[in-house]
């Protein structure tokens, strides 16, 4: 079949399983949701842009997110069509055998990032326009795989009157590391094969066992094998192993939000002479205040050790934030509509770089 | 001009006559109050605080063999605020964003939120596993829904 008709396959499947609720007032016997966020951004930079086509630089994304239930079964989808890509990001079946506690199969996003499994792609919760260097997105040389095909278990249970501990356990196929850079399975187009498993984790402690803020411990263990011959060579490796400890915070009061995590990673490039190692630490913390009218000011911070003198970084992703600040202002000027603008000056291996984003974000219905 | 100054003259004697409706009168005819509803044949005979709030979360809740889901009663302002206030304990805006986080993340359904009083009465007695609020005025006059518990009074 051909990609567009696989996408319009894939939309086709979507729209079927949803009953499109576009008033609540309509879906009270429905058993689907159907969510669709929009973006359109603009972004101007000083100089030359020395940052690969992100695609939160594209002008324009649609991220589809639908969902299914019935009874303790659970299906869940998510589209991203931009300008530069349209990819199934992720489309999982689960079951609830008891409350709280879902076994899903299928491509998901792994559960030790602390930034993706939270906001997965829709622009409209995030209140930045972008995201930490360290939690991009496989196509936008991020350095982590973040989707894996194969099982994740995610149980919540109370602990003691009011807070509650969260384990979330992903086993799947990850990334090979391509021309196109990490390359996970992926569900509309052919693969190379190859992949191998990968395992993440997060444990997390909830404050309150209903509520939105958590602080914990991030694990991730992945095997990329490297298929294109000059980043091999030039890596002098056949497999790239990825061992990653980190910590997180996602703390969320009326007023204030505070998300930031630091991550540990461990690298060793496996080639027929052996096997070198190499590590080096991202992090990043992002500080939110909301006002009244709607408007929230935001300010992040990103930051790495080591980063420079990592060859896996300086040869996949020379383009990695090793530091840098940026700030700005969101509006949310109408109901579940918004418009943000951001400033950053950047730091990456090779260079320095300022960039000024405006960004309209939306979820309909 | 003319009819403004009779209004002031009148005034105490309103606020007097006001008063002794007030002594007169019983409790329930003075201050209404905030109510959870389930449909009347619904085997629910209790829900703490935990449970109304999973349900107004999009969290499924089973009792039996039914499994009881939540309608937002949007029909009037005070109604809007005693819910964000004492049943979720969120601002409208956090609500929402969480809201959404729980449909990107597990796939939970939003709960129907109804602008129509009285199509929101008709959802609740029409429906087992319903389960929504309401003033308890509007609650006594439908035969079909079954009040569970006081969230709020007057």
């Amino acid at each position: 079949m051909r990609y567009p008709l696989r996408c319009i396959a894939a939309l086709s499947v979507a729209a079927l399983m949803a009953p499109w609720p576009v008033r609540a007032d309509d879906h009270q016997h429905g058993m689907g949701n159907f969510e669709l966020f929009l973006s359109l951004q603009g972004v101007a930079h000083d100089g030359v842009d020395l940052r690969p086509a992100r695609r939160e630089d594209s002008w324009g994304i649609a991220d589809l997110v639908f969902a299914a239930n019935r009874g303790r079964w659970r299906t869940l989808g998510e589209f991203n069509l931009g300008v530069d890509e349209q990819d199934m990001e992720r489309f999982q079946v689960g079951f609830e055998p008891v409350p709280d506690t879902l076994i899903w199969l299928g491509r998901f996003h792994q559960p030790g990032s602390a930034w993706n499994n939270e906001l997965h792609h829709g622009h409209y919760l995030q209140t930045a326009i972008t995201r930490p260097a360290i939690e991009a997105w496989e196509d936008e040389e991020g350095l982590v795989p973040q989707h894996l095909t194969g099982t994740l278990l995610e149980s919540r249970r109370p602990l003691g009157a009011v807070a509650g501990l969260q384990v979330s356990v992903g086993v799947g196929y990850g990334s090979v590391l391509d021309s196109d850079g990490l390359s996970p399975i992926d569900l509309l187009r052919s693969n190379h094969g190859g992949h191998r498993v990968s395992e993440t984790a997060r444990i997390s402690f909830l404050p309150k066992y209903l509520g939105s803020s958590s602080v914990g411990l991030l694990f991730g263990r992945h095997r990329t094998p490297v298929f294109d011959p000059t980043i091999g060579a030039m890596l002098n490796a056949q497999v790239v192993d990825q061992n990653i400890a980190g910590v997180y915070l996602n703390i969320d009061r009326e007023s204030w939000h505070t998300v930031g995590a630091v991550y540990f990673v461990g690298v060793a490039l496996q080639s027929a002479a052996g096997e070198r190692h190499e590590h080096f630490d991202a992090g990043y913390l992002q500080l939110e205040r909301r006002f009244t009218h709607g408007l929230t000011a935001f300010v992040r911070h990103e930051n790495s050790d080591n980063a420079t003198r990592a060859s896996f970084i300086s040869i996949h992703a020379d383009d990695f934030v090793a530091h840098g600040t940026l700030a700005g202002l969101r509006w949310d000027f109408a109901h579940r509509q918004a418009l943000t603008i951001e400033l950053s000056r950047l730091t990456t291996i090779n260079a320095t770089q300022s960039a000024e984003r405006i960004q309209w974000s939306t979820v309909v219905p | 001009m003319e009819h403004g100054s009779a209004v002031i003259r009148r005034a105490p004697i309103l606020a007097l006559l006001l008063c002794l409706a007030g002594a007169v009168l019983p409790a329930a005819a003075r201050a209404d109050r905030v109510v959870l509803i389930v449909n009347a044949a619904s085997p629910v005979t209790m829900l703490d605080a935990i449970d109304i709030k999973r349900l107004f979360l999009g969290i499924p809740v089973q009792r039996g063999d039914v499994t009881l889901h939540a309608a937002r009663n949007d029909s009037d302002e005070q109604l809007k605020m005693v819910f964000l206030q004492y049943v979720v304990s969120m601002s409208e805006p956090t609500y929402q964003r969480r809201l959404l986080q729980l449909t990107l993340e597990q796939g939970r359904r939003m709960p129907a939120a109804y602008s129509d009083n009285s199509q929101l009465l008709n959802v609740v007695g029409s429906s087992a596993g319903a389960v929504s609020y309401a003033w308890e005025s509007a609650a006594l006059r439908n035969p079909k829904v079954r009040i569970l518990r006081e969230l709020w009074r007057e």
